[in-house]
């Protein structure tokens, strides 16, 4: 039965996509989910107010600046201050605005760097094999069996604060993750036949690689990023709520909640207001990650 | 399966000395701020070298940790703390158990939330249960844990006033810490189970157990639910290791008497050895379990177990029999 | 032969994925006697393994649909609830898979899973006697009964379809559904496998349906032969009036044999039919084989193609008509 629906599928799409690449194929069928369209204008929306956020609130005077006589300002009390300010007098929709920039920043930058990073180190492993294989793999065992918060934890405080320091800290604790991944997918799309069937026919490994693994293992490279970005993310917030992120006067979303603890009693808007934003960016990133996987491949929709 | 047993045990000790010489490495670089932090506001580069000859930082970072780990092999001494001068082990001693027990007792909840839920949703996919489920799923996901019982302190200890904020003494004080771990662990390991157990479902030896006349819940609890949990036993040992780090958040935010609160406080104090010593009890209680979890799986999983013991007597009679039957 | 066990009236089997209905079967009509052996023969998506599974309403609840009426001893399978259907599973109806290298459940012991049936179906028995009876059965099988304590991973594919073969026999069923059983063993394998098949058939006087798209094991095998075409029967007789090369028959059972090499006749080149099954969600209009037949005429491309019967034989084809009497 899984022949008759197979058959049934494949050649009425395959003419309609054949054409086109698979990229646009998958566009296409993200465009039709409504709950793609919504994360990813959710996503948009954050990155918008990255950009946007020296504009509408200069650093120095809204950010920093401390106003006693704003101190624990309630939300929606102030026409200017909509969303209150902090113990400090500072604004929260401020901090919360450049708060984005370094949760971005860190969760796309390391993302991307330790993706690099392993997939260098999964390249060595799968064109060497053997000892380098060996010794990869092994040290790759060794960070991945203790909780990747032990090792962020000593190297934050091994490096100590500031943007540059949390990045170094999140992606060595994701290189493990990236090359075990990569390795493991590229090793099992080497064994599929067509790659056999292209070594027979004479095809050179540049030209397997990039015709046949690269294609291949794309696609999930692609699908790990997106959950990776939003579990950095909140790693960020996390490292910084026990006091080991950005340098204090930095509006950081994780450190506005350490500072929210201490006023919890007066002013729960502080532990509310960096909170949502933190779920609002994670949950629209997780979400379009997850529609991403399916519109890659919709034979596992529905799955994991 | 002894064999494989004892490498694993042998391999432990390794890969523990490969984590502590990364911390220690990265921790020495901060061996400056240690020294200062530990001094007078007012000092002389004097006092500064006489400090760091006493805590013997003065040598080549190899020597020390080298020291550090010949002190715990001779001696069981994990070195002494900086801020209260007094050995590390003593402080660290006692926090072990709350430890141990709050990650087990997580471990358990969560499979206990897990599992039923995964395969009730597996079993009613494309159903409104399923479909909930998952969304909720996906939101407790993407709530970091820290939040999650900062949110659950306000409402019920702060604004209801019905539990506890912090501290481990009574029974009620174990609701918010465990609930705050085990919702984001139990919404994991839910999608886990969920996802092996529609796989199980679809496979073809369910099937054939249809085709033998069994009733509808033998064919899911028995045949399809045995192959799901067998890979859940791996996955077990990941929501542990999460659960482990999640105790260093979840015990500051409590102020859990625990490992994890002792990192967290040592880090902020500066205080190396103690970081050390704290980490290094974490690192070993995950490599422990994940030990005892591995072996279990072998023990569990028929395939497994027989490429330890009897690989090759069992395909070599089946060759031979399938002539004899011929 | 004798009394009629199994009877398919009309049977339809349709799929809906993603919205697209595809017609796996199609008003499939069909008589078993008991004891008889029947060959379903027809290449892969023909609707052979449908037409089997729906038998025991096995097929997947919510995107299948089947009407029609599906016999079995003067009952309507199609219409009995989720008990009835369960009581014939496994006792009077039981299914060997093709793959019995998945169909076997990985974690429980090989008599376990034997032990299984015999259990679901006699209420009350004794554990020892199950042991005896699944020693008995795999002693029929030619399996040394000592071996039901392994696992399955631990045979080979041979024997895992005897294993296979063991659970479907277990509690004497009328009717053995034997999905192409020997597709995924070694062709010497494969005689092993189909002659124990007959000698159990001859001990214990099952009918059986085989499905295959191995003519040879059909011949070796079968009394009765149904060529299946993209979900209908197009061709169906006595093995003896569908392998005599004399008479006439459907241009695809033609293209079937004309693509088997034949030792005894100087043939140059193998016939091999053209094309490709079609899409069971996009079928031809008219004579569903048109496309590729090298007899097709202007009526095969539309409209209903009657059935020419010659007693029990019967052929679904434009080429037929007016023969009736002279076949």
């Amino acid at each position: 039965m899984a022949n008759v629906s197979a058959a049934a599928n494949t050649p009425t799409k395959a003419k309609k996509v054949k054409k086109n690449s698979q990229g646009a194929e998958v566009w296409s069928r993200l465009k039709n989910r409504k709950l793609a369209m919504i994360a990813l204008a959710g996503i948009l929306l954050v990155c918008f107010i990255a950009l946007i956020s020296d504009i509408v609130y200069p650093y120095q005077k809204w950010a920093i600046e401390q106003v006693a006589s704003n101190k624990l300002l309630q939300p929606f009390k102030d026409g200017s201050h909509w969303l209150g300010c902090d113990h400090l007098g500072r604004d929260m929709a401020a901090r919360i605005f450049h708060g984005s920039r370094v949760a971005l920043l860190i969760g796309v930058g390391s993302t991307l760097i330790s993706l690099f990073i392993g997939s260098v180190l999964a390249c060595i492993c799968a064109l060497y094999g053997g000892l380098a294989d060996m010794i990869i793999m092994r040290i790759m065992d060794i960070l991945s069996s203790v909780p990747g918060i032990i090792i962020s934890l000593a190297i934050c405080s091994g490096l100590g604060n500031g943007i540059w320091q949390l990045m170094t800290a999140i992606t060595i604790s994701g290189v493990s993750y990236h090359t075990r991944m990569i390795r493991s997918y590229s090793l099992s799309v080497a064994q599929m036949e067509y790659v056999e069937s292209s070594t027979a026919l004479g095809g050179t490994p540049t030209h397997i690689m990039f015709k046949h693994l690269f294609p291949n293992i794309i696609s999930i490279i692609i699908i790990q990023c997106a959950g990776n970005v939003s579990g950095n993310i909140l790693q960020v917030a996390t490292l910084s709520f026990i006091g080991l992120g950005i340098k204090p006067p930095r509006p950081e979303w994780g450190s506005m909640l350490n500072e929210g603890l201490t006023y919890m009693m007066r002013s729960p808007f502080m532990v509310w207001v960096p909170g949502i934003a933190l779920v609002f960016t994670s949950l629209m990133i997780n979400t379009f990650g997850d529609c991403l996987r399916d519109a890659f491949d919709p034979q596992l929709k529905g799955k994991a | 399966m002894l064999k494989y047993t004892i490498k694993r045990i042998i391999l432990i000790p390794f890969m523990l000395l490969v984590i502590a010489l990364l911390i220690f490495l990265f921790l020495s670089l901060s061996k400056a701020d240690a020294i200062t932090q530990m001094l007078p506001t007012q000092y002389t580069p004097e006092d500064y070298y006489n400090l760091q000859h006493e805590l013997g930082l003065d040598k080549p970072v190899v020597v020390q940790y080298l020291n550090w780990v010949w002190g715990i092999i001779s001696k069981g001494d994990f070195g002494m703390s900086y801020k209260t001068r007094g050995p590390v082990w003593t402080e660290i001693g006692y926090r072990i158990p709350t430890t141990l027990k709050f990650a087990i007792v997580t471990t358990i909840c969560t499979l206990l939330i897990g599992v039923p839920l995964g395969v009730l949703c597996a079993v009613k996919q494309y159903t409104l249960v399923d479909d909930i489920t998952n969304v909720i799923c996906k939101i407790v996901g993407s709530i970091p844990g820290f939040w999650l019982a900062l949110v659950l302190l306000l409402t019920f200890s702060l604004k209801l006033k019905w539990l506890p904020t912090y501290g481990l003494t009574s029974f009620k004080h174990w609701i918010l810490p465990v609930v705050t771990s085990v919702l984001p662990g139990s919404a994991y390991y839910m999608r886990q189970v969920r996802s092996s157990m529609l796989d199980c479902i679809r496979k073809d030896y369910v099937r054939t157990a249809r085709s033998k006349g069994a009733t509808e819940r033998t064919v899911i609890y028995r045949d399809a639910l045995r192959n799901a949990l067998l890979p859940m036993i791996t996955i077990t040992g990941s929501v542990f290791a999460l659960q482990m780090g999640g105790s260093v958040v979840i015990e500051n935010v409590f102020a859990l008497p625990g490992v994890g609160s002792k990192i967290v406080e040592a880090i902020n104090s500066k205080d190396i050895p103690m970081i050390m010593a704290s980490s290094m009890m974490l690192a070993i209680i995950c490599c422990l379990m994940m030990l005892i979890i591995d072996l279990s799986y072998a023990l569990v999983d028929p395939r497994i177990k027989a490429t330890f013991v009897s690989a090759k007597r069992s395909k070599k009679t089946d060759k031979e029999k399938e002539k004899e039957a011929a | 032969m004798g009394e009629t066990l199994l009877e398919l009236k009309d049977l339809s089997v349709r799929y809906t994925t993603d919205g697209v209905i595809s017609r796996a079967v199609n008003h499939v009509n069909l008589k078993l006697d008991k004891g008889e052996i029947l060959g379903l023969v027809g290449e892969t998506g023909a609707g052979k393994t449908t037409t089997a599974l729906s038998l025991l309403k096995l097929l997947p609840k919510y995107t299948s649909e089947v009407d029609g009426e599906i016999l079995f001893e003067g009952k309507d399978i199609n219409k009995m609830d989720d008990k009835e259907i369960r009581n014939i599973r496994g006792s009077k109806i039981s299914m060997i898979f093709q793959d019995p290298m998945t169909s076997l459940n990985p974690v429980f012991r090989v008599g376990e899973q034997i032990a299984d049936v015999i259990k679901i179906h006699n209420e009350g028995i004794s554990l020892h006697e199950v042991e005896d009876r699944v020693d008995n059965i795999l002693t029929m099988v030619g399996i040394p009964p000592s071996r039901k304590r392994e696992y399955p991973h631990q045979f080979s594919g041979g024997m895992k379809q005897r294993i296979m073969i063991a659970i479907a026999i277990a509690c004497n069923p009328d009717l053995l559904l034997a999905d192409e059983p020997t597709t995924a063993l070694d062709v010497t394998i494969q005689a092993q496998v189909i002659k124990m098949m007959r000698n159990l058939q001859k001990e214990l006087k099952s009918s059986v349906i085989l499905i295959t798209h191995d003519l040879g094991i059909v011949a070796n095998f079968c009394d009765k032969v149904a060529i299946m075409y993209a979900g209908e029967i197009i061709e169906y007789g006595t093995l003896e009036e569908l392998f005599d090369k004399s008479k006439p028959h459907h241009p695809y059972t033609e293209g079937l044999f004309g693509s088997i090499p034949n030792i005894q006749e100087k043939t140059s080149r193998l016939k091999p039919i053209f094309g490709l099954t079609p899409n069971p969600a996009e079928l031809p209009e008219g004579c569903h084989f048109h496309p590729r037949c090298e007899k097709c005429m202007e009526v095969c491309k539309s409209g209903e193609v009657p059935t020419y019967r010659n007693g029990d034989y019967r052929c679904q084809c434009h080429l037929f008509a007016g023969k009736e009497a002279a076949v």
